[in-house]
């Protein structure tokens, strides 16, 4: 495989990081809904309990969209990429997840500093590991 | 038993990851005219893939449920670790010493936002 392959398994593995963490953070979202509204799940549901879901179901529904779209992104990825390098670069989606759920009003999560240096971490091994090598399979 | 539940779950989505790795092999040997996503789509590796997760995933749902989220995150690490000992012995995979140290500070990285 030459350079060019090589670069585009790398952007598919980056759609991939970047489909996984909004993924998360949508069906996060979707959650809060149904948490804020004191939605009780109970089975089997009434119609009026359905459409009470509705609104949160639309934010779990679009998460799930993403995690397909970015399973798919990662098969063709994988099929450029050594595991052992594409794998180790996925951890860059915690980090993108946490620096979501801090900045996104909606999510307000809280920020420290153990995160904070956790994240750099990540963010230090993931270029590391991007530049052990390039080796085709 | 929660230590248990984490390992299964790690070790579904671990084989979810090999499987995943071995169908998208495959379906890049195949001839580029069919589109790739009908080349992965035959593979039946891609289904066994498919299971895994979803059984993984729905484990890990299991124990978010059980257990505290913040005793649960330090084990994500230890999935890293299972992939990339699968990367190393079944795949026979070169771990070169740089990757090595990349690994160890992900690793760590991991491990510190799960102790926040």
């Amino acid at each position: 495989m030459n350079q060019k392959g090589s670069s585009v398994g790398m952007i598919f593995i980056g759609i991939s990081i970047l489909l996984s963490a909004i993924a998360q953070l949508l069906m996060k979202a979707g959650m809060l809904v149904l948490r804020e509204e004191n939605i009780i799940l109970v089975f089997p549901p009434t119609f009026d309990e359905v459409v009470l879901l509705i609104p949160a179901m639309t934010w779990v529904f679009g998460g799930l969209v993403c995690y397909s779209v970015s399973v798919f992104c990662w098969m063709r990825a994988l099929a450029q990429h050594e595991l052992s390098l594409a794998y180790p670069l996925l951890s860059l989606s915690y980090a993108l997840v946490y620096i979501g759920a801090v900045v996104w009003p909606r999510l307000n999560e809280t920020v420290s500093i153990t995160r904070i240096v956790g994240i750099f971490f990540i963010f230090l091994g993931v270029l590391v590991v991007a530049r052990s090598g390039q080796k085709q399979v | 038993m929660d230590h248990f539940l984490i390992l299964l779950s790690l070790s579904f989505t671990t084989a979810g990851q090999l499987l995943q790795k071995i169908a998208a092999t495959k379906a890049a040997l195949m001839s580029p005219e069919i589109h790739f996503l009908k080349r992965l789509l035959i593979q039946y590796e891609t289904w066994w893939a498919f299971a895994s997760l979803a059984v993984g995933t729905v484990l890990w749902l299991v124990i978010l449920y059980c257990m505290e989220v913040s005793k649960a995150f330090p084990f994500l690490s230890i999935g890293l670790v299972l992939v990339i000992l699968v990367s190393r012995y079944h795949l026979k995979e070169i771990i070169s010493d740089k990757r090595w140290i990349g690994l160890g500070l992900i690793g760590t990285g991991v491990f510190l936002i799960s102790q926040s």
